[in-house]
């Protein structure tokens, strides 16, 4: 069994919004969240595939939070890939990290309507693993850990992120 | 605790005497913090203000920690609602002051631009958030919104991080605006006003009714990994109601912890 993991905002995925969105039904997401979270580019949605022990979290966690300029936390939801069957597709595409073994778990999930997008949007909310936030202190261990490993070039880390790393 | 009516407080601009309220009456969590930021973790009473002085810009607050010494905060006013307080390492006995100038914060407050009208600010506030509307402001990047908020605190400090203040608990933006905007303020490597930064952050972690904006308020508090918000933590948890937010805040709770542990 295969996960898929998918860059978030952890907010846009609290079970309860009411605080500000007090019209809001049980269980009902704002819409925004498909422009926020589940924008799509020609009809495609950017996902990582995780094998079964999850075993390339870390270097995707460390890889994306390298593609930002600022050192901050990363947020992150995990489901299964069984969970996009027959319904969705997924296609191989270059992930655009500083890890080339990261960019080659990239895949988009492809032919996306924006029925299948909210489809989508309460499979991930209701049927996801795990929702997890890695703190800024956690993202900055991974970093040098890949960094330390060589799977990273912390030439190519923009700044302030970049200084923030060799503090 | 009154600690202003011991104070000498001849010549104080308005400003810096409001300065002087915010840290020492915010919140009964600012006095316990003030030695921690000396240094000490062995606080076990509340300061007393001996007096203040104005010694060319460099404005002076001599402490009695109730300990064995008197200790020496130096606070140097940058500009016009603008101070830095640093943290010399020094300590005396009562009956060797020394006193500081600074010819370079003399130069600052010389230099310093007129503070502008708080109604232009407060438009200049307006239109930076309108901006945030128009495009996609993505977490952790630089974009136009973060470049405008930055040159706008860099350019009228204090007194612009208490409109933005203002306008994210008067909720005059979306909530998702506010929440990235106090991650970016987190994120701003602006020394001069770290002690205000973190103090915005910490009251609209406080203050805000949006389960968001205390999201990107501890997150901001996070990225300045500054130990001295950890009372200022405790409290939210205590108060959160929010289960997944509240998981969030002990996280950054246990950095904090991390980091003075380590410091």
């Amino acid at each position: 069994m295969s996960y898929i993991f998918r860059k978030v905002d952890k907010p846009w995925w609290y079970k309860d919004q009411r605080d500000q969105f007090e019209w809001l039904k049980d269980g009902e997401l704002v819409a925004d969240i498909l422009c926020e979270e589940m924008a799509t580019v020609n009809g495609t949605l950017s996902v990582y595939l995780l094998d079964e022990g999850k075993s390339q979290l870390d270097r995707i966690v460390a890889a994306l939070a390298c593609t930002r300029n600022y050192l901050q936390n990363l947020d992150y939801v995990i489901f299964r890939q069984d969970d996009l069957n027959q319904v969705f597709s997924l296609e191989d595409s270059l992930g655009e990290t500083p890890d080339s073994l990261v960019n080659n778990l990239h895949r988009d999930i492809v032919h996306l309507t924006p029925a299948l997008v909210n489809d989508l949007t309460y499979r991930i909310r209701d049927r996801r693993e795990s929702i997890c936030r890695c703190t800024r202190s956690k993202v900055k261990k991974k970093i040098l850990q890949e960094i330390n490993n060589g799977h990273i070039d912390v030439g190519q880390l923009k700044e302030p992120l970049r200084t923030s790393i060799s503090k | 605790m009154n600690a202003l009516s011991d104070a000498n407080t001849n010549d104080v601009p308005p400003a810096f005497e409001n300065f002087l309220t915010d840290l020492l009456e915010d919140d009964e969590s600012t006095a316990a913090e003030l030695p921690t930021r000396l240094g000490h973790d062995i606080w076990q009473g509340s300061p007393r203000l001996l007096y203040v002085e104005k010694l060319g810009a460099t404005l002076n607050l001599f402490l009695d920690l109730r300990l064995d010494r008197i200790e020496q905060l130096n606070i140097h006013v940058l500009g016009p609602g603008v101070f830095e307080v640093d943290n010399p390492h020094t300590y005396f006995s009562e009956s060797s002051f020394e006193r500081i100038s600074d010819s370079t914060a003399s130069n600052w407050l010389h230099n310093a631009e007129p503070e502008v009208p708080k109604i232009q600010l407060q438009t200049q506030i307006a239109n930076v958030f309108s901006l945030g509307d128009t495009i996609r402001v993505e977490s952790g990047m630089v974009n136009d919104f973060s470049l405008e908020l930055e040159r706008l605190i860099r350019n009228h400090g204090k007194s612009a991080l208490d409109s933005i203040q203002r306008y994210i608990l008067q909720e005059r933006t979306t909530t998702y605006l506010a929440m990235e905007a106090l991650k970016y303020i987190g994120n701003f490597r602006i020394d001069a006003l770290h002690h205000q930064r973190r103090k915005m952050l910490e009251r609209c972690l406080r203050e805000s009714r949006f389960a968001w904006v205390r999201d990107g308020a501890s997150l901001g508090l996070s990225f300045m990994d500054d130990p001295l918000s950890i009372p200022a933590l405790k409290k939210a948890i205590q108060r959160e109601s929010n289960q997944e937010l509240k998981e969030d805040l002990i996280e950054v709770l246990e950095q904090l912890q991390e980091t003075r542990l380590e410091s």
